[in-house]
This record gives C-alpha cells, structure tokens and sequence, in this order.
C-alpha cells in the first residue's frame, strides 16, 4: 500500500488547521477550513484506490475487470455537496460581518469582556 | 404492517419544501401553522414508531437492497426503542420552538420555518439510522440548518461571529468523523453499523479502527459539547435566537452523546470488550470534568445566558457520564435524563424570554416590568425550572440523575456520583439565582403585545408536564436500554433478518432509599445557592487579587474566539487519541 496519499491527507489536515488557528482574516480562516475538508476527500479516494483498477463504469469494460472501489467515491461526491453548502453559508455571514463591522479581523470580533 | 421508518424524516422534508413555497402566497400565520403541522406529524409517526419497535426492532432498507448472504449492501434505517424516543424527542421540542418563535425572534418567516423543519428531519434521521455515513450526512445537516438559524440575526455581530463559531468547529467535528468512517471502511469494506461491528467483532481492532474510535469519539463530543469541546456552545448559546437555543439545549446536545452510544454498542462493545475499562475510565472522566467545571462556572458568571450556556455544558457532561458507564443500566438512566432534563432546559429559555432577557433585537434588553403578569410568569418559570434543574424528585431529572448515579456506583466511579450531585445542585442554583436577582431589579416599564405570554406560559408548562411524565416509563427505559445495548442481537436483525429476543437486562429500578436523599441533598444546595448566600459568603472569604486572576482568564478563554475554540478541539481529540493509544492494547 503506498502512504503517500495518506500522507497528503495528514498534511492537508494539519496545514487547514493550522490555518483555522492562527489566521486574521475570516476569507482566509474560511478557505483554511476547505483545505481541511480537502483531506477528508484524498483520504476517502486513497481507501478505495486499487493499483490497476479501471474506473468504476461497467459500460464499456467486462465486469470480471478489476475496478476502484464506487462507494468513497460516491462518498466524496456527498462530500464536496456538503462542503460546499458549508462554505456558501460561512461566506454569506463573513460579507454579513464585514458589512456591519467593517472588519474582517477575527481578534476585533472578540467579546467584550463582562463580569 | 406498513413500514413507516422512513416518515419521520420525509415529512419535515417535504414539510420544508412546502413552508417555502407557501410563504410567497400565504400570510404568515398560516405559514406557522404549516410548519406546525409538519412538526405534529413527526410527533405521532416517532410515536407509533416506538409503539412498532416494543418487542422487536424495525429494519428498512432503502431501495429493497436487503442484506445477501448475511452481507449489507444497501442502506438501511435500524429503529429501536431508544432511537425512535429520541426522533420523538426531537419533535417535542421542535414543536415548542416552533410555537414561541413568532414571540422571540424577531419577524421568523418562511426561511426560519423552513430550517427548523430540515432541523428536525436531520435529528430524526440521526437518531433512526444504521448506517454509519447516513449518520455523518445527517449530523452535517443538523449543523447546517442550526447555524443558518444562529445567524438569523445578521444586525448582531456578536450573533454572526457566534454562527461562525458554531460553524468551524462544528465542521472540524463532521470531518473528524468522516475520516474515522473512512478509516474503519478501510478495514472492513463497510458502512452499516452492524456489518461493521460484525467485521470487527471476528477481526478484532487494528490500528486504523482504533484510531477510528478515538476520532468519531472526538466528533460526537464537539456535537455534545462537553469540556474541553465547549467553547462555541458557550458563544453561540449567549447569542442565537430563543427557539434556537431551546432545541440546542433540549435535544441537539445530548444527540452527540446518542451518537457516541450507538456507535460504541453497535460497532465497538465486541471487540474492545476486553479494553472497555479505557474507554470507560475517559468518557466518565471527560463527564465527570464537565459536570464539575462547568457547574461551578455556571454560577460564577452573572449574564443569565451565558450561566445557562454552562448549565448545558455541565449537564451534557452528566448524560455522558451515563452512557460513558457502559450499562444498560446506564443507557436508562441516561435516557431518561435526557428526555427530563432536556424540556426542562427548553422551559427555562422560555422563563428568560418571558422575564426579558432577549437576544432577538439586536443586543440584550434587559427591560424590568415590575409586577407584570409575563414577568411573574417567567419567574414562576425560572424557579420551577430550577428545582427540577437541581433534580427535584417530582420531574424527571431526578429520576435520571438517581439512574446514573447508582449506575456510576455499580460501574466503580464513586467520584463521579459526587460530580454528579455537584453539579445538580450548582447549576440549580444557577438558575434560581437568575430569578432571585431578576425579581430585586428594576428599570423603565416595555410596551409589551398584549397577552404574548400567555402561549409562552403555557409551552413551557406542557414541557414541564412531560418531564413530569418521563418519571413514569422507568421501566420502559430499563427495557429498551437493554436491547440498545445488545449487540449481537442488533447486528442478527440486521443482517439475517432475525427477531431480537428482548434482551434479559431488563433492569428494574427506581428512586430508592439512597438515592432519593441525593435529588434532595442537591434540591436543598441548589435553593442555598440561589437565594444568593453562599455567593456573598464566598466573596468575602476569597482573596481577591487571586480570584480576579483566576476570573480574568477564565472570561478571556471564554471571549469567542474561533481561533481559540479550534486549538482546544485539536487538543481534545489528540488528549483522546493519546489515552486509547497508552491504554489499550
């Protein structure tokens, strides 16, 4: 089994998250969290990778063919729906928070402190 | 028999669909009761569900694609007592956000209704499949939809940095799952529950399926919100909208626990039976945290919001240390306390609404209308609400709380019993105090619409009615809580079709000698610590310069900060990952 994948997987993970953590702009910290979801979507492809698998379309291939495996990739498909409809939603409140704010600083939408 | 398992999430669906269309054509109560009705319908269909289910559960495969040769290839729901009482559960409280929302959001139209209903078919979907990426798919909508509804108020930006909040870290929560799922399909070739605990029962658990464990683990607990997984829900339950927060509190929480049981009982309870003391000792102890912790925040804050925000947070933190027992004896008591503790909490928001403390305008009002009726009314609430936070043996939570803790003392956590009954009586008091300060203030009088407490009043009542009630299906719970955690004969009715035989752990129990004196020792605590006593003791014996410290970091934590809310889930789930890791063998 090659790690490399998996690898690119970690990484993405570490890198969006890193991101998320330390970012001082929401676009940027939004995006950060796309990189993130990004690994879930090598990692689902790399578990169903098959070295010499054809594509899963039995139209044109006889059915004994040996094939990479259909379900992550209907997976990632539900996958990069969902992600989608998260990042259309988290950009309409950053342009929401610009707009009433004038800022896109994370650190200036801190709470003020209270007792 | 007709095979309705499916119904109870079409119908918010479609309900949804319509909501949408008919609010370009139709006034907006019509629209309302629209939305109403699609919420009813879920109510009787999880209720005949649960009338289906009592003797054995139901399978539905989508499409026809039964199992072959014991195999699941298709997708199916899996409804057993527990999971249609908790879509039932959803329902309710769905319901009474739904009825008080025209009163404490500000102009809901269409769109609102609309995602409570796609809420709601996501939370029933949650709790009635078997499939482990239906579970994923269905937990993403539920976020979805509630952080649309978080940041319905786009004037705040405390409100919108909340949704942002609830949004990122809950996001980080999903992908931890999915990538759990696709760590544990690397190693079984499966999605269903039972198949995958089937595979893993024969294999036993490698490295990927142990770090599986430790990452859906994770995922569930930022759902739940429990420490030190808390800090979006102390953000966005300070700021969404009243009908939001109520089902946050009643059912959305406690659903991340659900997710944690059914997946341990379905998948993990056979191969880890030998590890279970690891697993067991950290979800008590992350419990038991959170109950602590979380208790005695509660009451040190003084915003009403914010103390109930760590009010959840610490009960959360109980219904874990339920399930975190690994009983059925457990899973009961859990249950229970969830079904009690969570319309008590969906009340207490509406005694806030009622006494004035709005979000829904923009910034906290904190109108005083001394003497009028919806301000005593909310008082009435709050103070009700309060005993039964603090487990007052008349509603459920007592019987709940009571449940746990013997199960806690069976399981060999003494220490958590002692959390336990803490935390009861400190976020009871929480409560109390919130009413017992609110009655002293006063300010200039709110023209108020005539008589808009009267619904108000009377949901919370119907709330309190059913925790009321749930202290009468004790035995129900012990039953159904030992199928939920039969695992062999889950997966046999899954995969061949197989009549589970009602397990023999029907544990009979009710609020008995002992324990009855902890419901009231924390009744008794939580009324000490309300009328504010204990709170002007403790100030006068506490060196301050140390206290304001301690509290000056405490609230910056606290500040809602995404940023800070990511780096404490990154450590939480590798805190987790490290103890499987050390642990198990």
């Amino acid at each position: 089994m090659n790690l490399l994948p998996f690898g690119v997987a970690l990484w993405l993970f570490v890198v969006g998250l890193y991101g998320i953590v330390t970012s001082r702009n929401l676009l940027h910290q939004i995006i950060s969290l796309s990189v993130v979801q990004a690994s879930t979507y090598v990692l689902l492809l790399a578990v169903g990778y098959r070295t010499g698998g054809a594509a899963p379309v039995f139209a044109d291939i006889p059915t004994s063919r040996a094939t990479v495996d259909p379900i992550v990739q209907a997976l990632t498909l539900t996958d990069v729906v969902v992600g989608a409809t998260v990042s259309a939603l988290l950009l309409a409140v950053a342009v929401q928070i610009h707009k009433r704010t004038g800022t896109l600083d994370p650190e200036n939408l801190r709470r003020r402190p209270e007792s | 028999m007709t095979n309705i398992a499916p119904l109870p999430v079409v119908v918010p669906l479609v309900g949804a669909a319509a909501v949408l269309f008919a609010h370009l054509i139709v006034p907006r109560r019509v629209v309302q009761a629209f939305a109403m009705a699609a919420v009813l319908a879920e109510i009787c269909l999880a209720a005949v569900l649960i009338h289906q289910v009592r003797s054995t559960s139901i399978v539905y495969w989508f499409g026809g694609w039964t199992p072959r040769g014991a195999v699941a290839l298709g997708i199916s729901f899996t409804v057993d007592q527990i999971g249609a009482g908790a879509a039932l559960l959803a329902g309710v409280v769905s319901a009474a956000a739904v009825a008080v929302a025209p009163s404490t959001m500000r102009d809901p139209d269409g769109i609102v209704y609309a995602l409570f209903l796609t809420l709601l078919a996501a939370m029933a979907g949650f709790c009635l499949t078997g499939d482990l990426f239906n579970m994923f798919v269905f937990f993403e909508l539920m976020a979805v939809s509630a952080f649309a509804l978080s940041a319905y108020d786009t004037r705040s930006p405390d409100a919108l940095r909340g949704a942002l909040n609830f949004a990122i870290t809950n996001s980080i929560g999903a992908f931890l799952v999915l990538i759990g799922i696709a760590l544990l399909y690397s190693s079984t070739g499966a999605l269903n529950l039972a198949q995958i605990g089937h595979q893993l029962a024969r294999t036993g658990l490698d490295n990927a399926s142990t770090v599986a464990l430790s990452l859906l683990l994770a995922g569930f607990l930022i759902k739940a919100a429990v420490i030190p997984f808390h800090f979006w829900l102390i953000d966005t339950a300070t700021t969404a909208p009243t009908p939001l927060v109520m089902i946050l509190a009643g059912v959305l929480d406690t659903l991340g626990v659900y997710g944690v049981a059914r997946v341990y009982w379905t998948v993990f309870a056979s191969p880890l039976a030998a590890d279970h003391r690891a697993v067991q000792f950290m979800l008590v102890a992350v419990g038991a945290i959170s109950a602590l912790v979380a208790g005695t925040l509660s009451i040190l804050f003084s915003d009403p919001r914010r103390r109930m925000a760590f009010v959840m947070v610490a009960h959360t933190g109980i219904v874990l240390i339920g399930v975190a027992c690994l009983s059925a004896r457990g899973v009961a008591g859990a249950a229970i306390y969830a079904v009690g503790d969570g319309t008590v909490k969906a009340a207490l928001f509406i005694g806030l609404a009622l006494i004035g403390f709005e979000t829904a305008h923009g910034q906290r009002q904190d109108h005083d209308v001394a003497g009028s009726p919806s301000r005593t009314a909310g008082l009435a609430v709050l103070i009700v609400g309060g005993l039964a936070t603090a487990g007052l043996p008349l509603f459920a939570t007592g019987l709940g709380k009571a449940s746990i803790e013997k199960a806690a003392a069976v399981a060999g956590f003494p220490w958590a019993v002692v959390a336990i009954v803490f935390a009861a009586a400190v976020t009871g008091g929480a409560v109390l105090n919130i009413a017992s300060t609110a009655r002293r203030a006063t300010g200039p009088r709110r023209d108020e619409h005539a008589c808009a407490w009267v619904p108000q009043l009377l949901v919370a009542s119907i709330l309190f009615g059913i925790s009321a009630l749930t202290t009468k299906v004790g035995t129900w719970a012990a039953t159904a809580a030992g199928r939920f955690s039969d695992t062999l004969a889950y997966q046999q009715r899954v995969l061949s079709g197989a009549a589970t035989s009602p397990a023999g752990i029907a544990t009979r129990y009710a609020t008995t000698f002992p324990w009855i004196v902890l419901d009231l020792l924390s009744v008794a605590a939580a009324i000490v610590l309300g009328s504010g006593l204990a709170q002007n003791t403790a100030r006068r014996l506490s060196p301050s310069p140390m206290r304001s410290g301690i509290w000056t970091a405490i609230r910056r934590v606290h500040d809602g900060s995404i940023g800070d809310s990511a780096t404490w889930v990154t450590l939480g789930t590798a805190g987790i990952a490290l103890v499987l890791a050390t642990t198990m063998h």
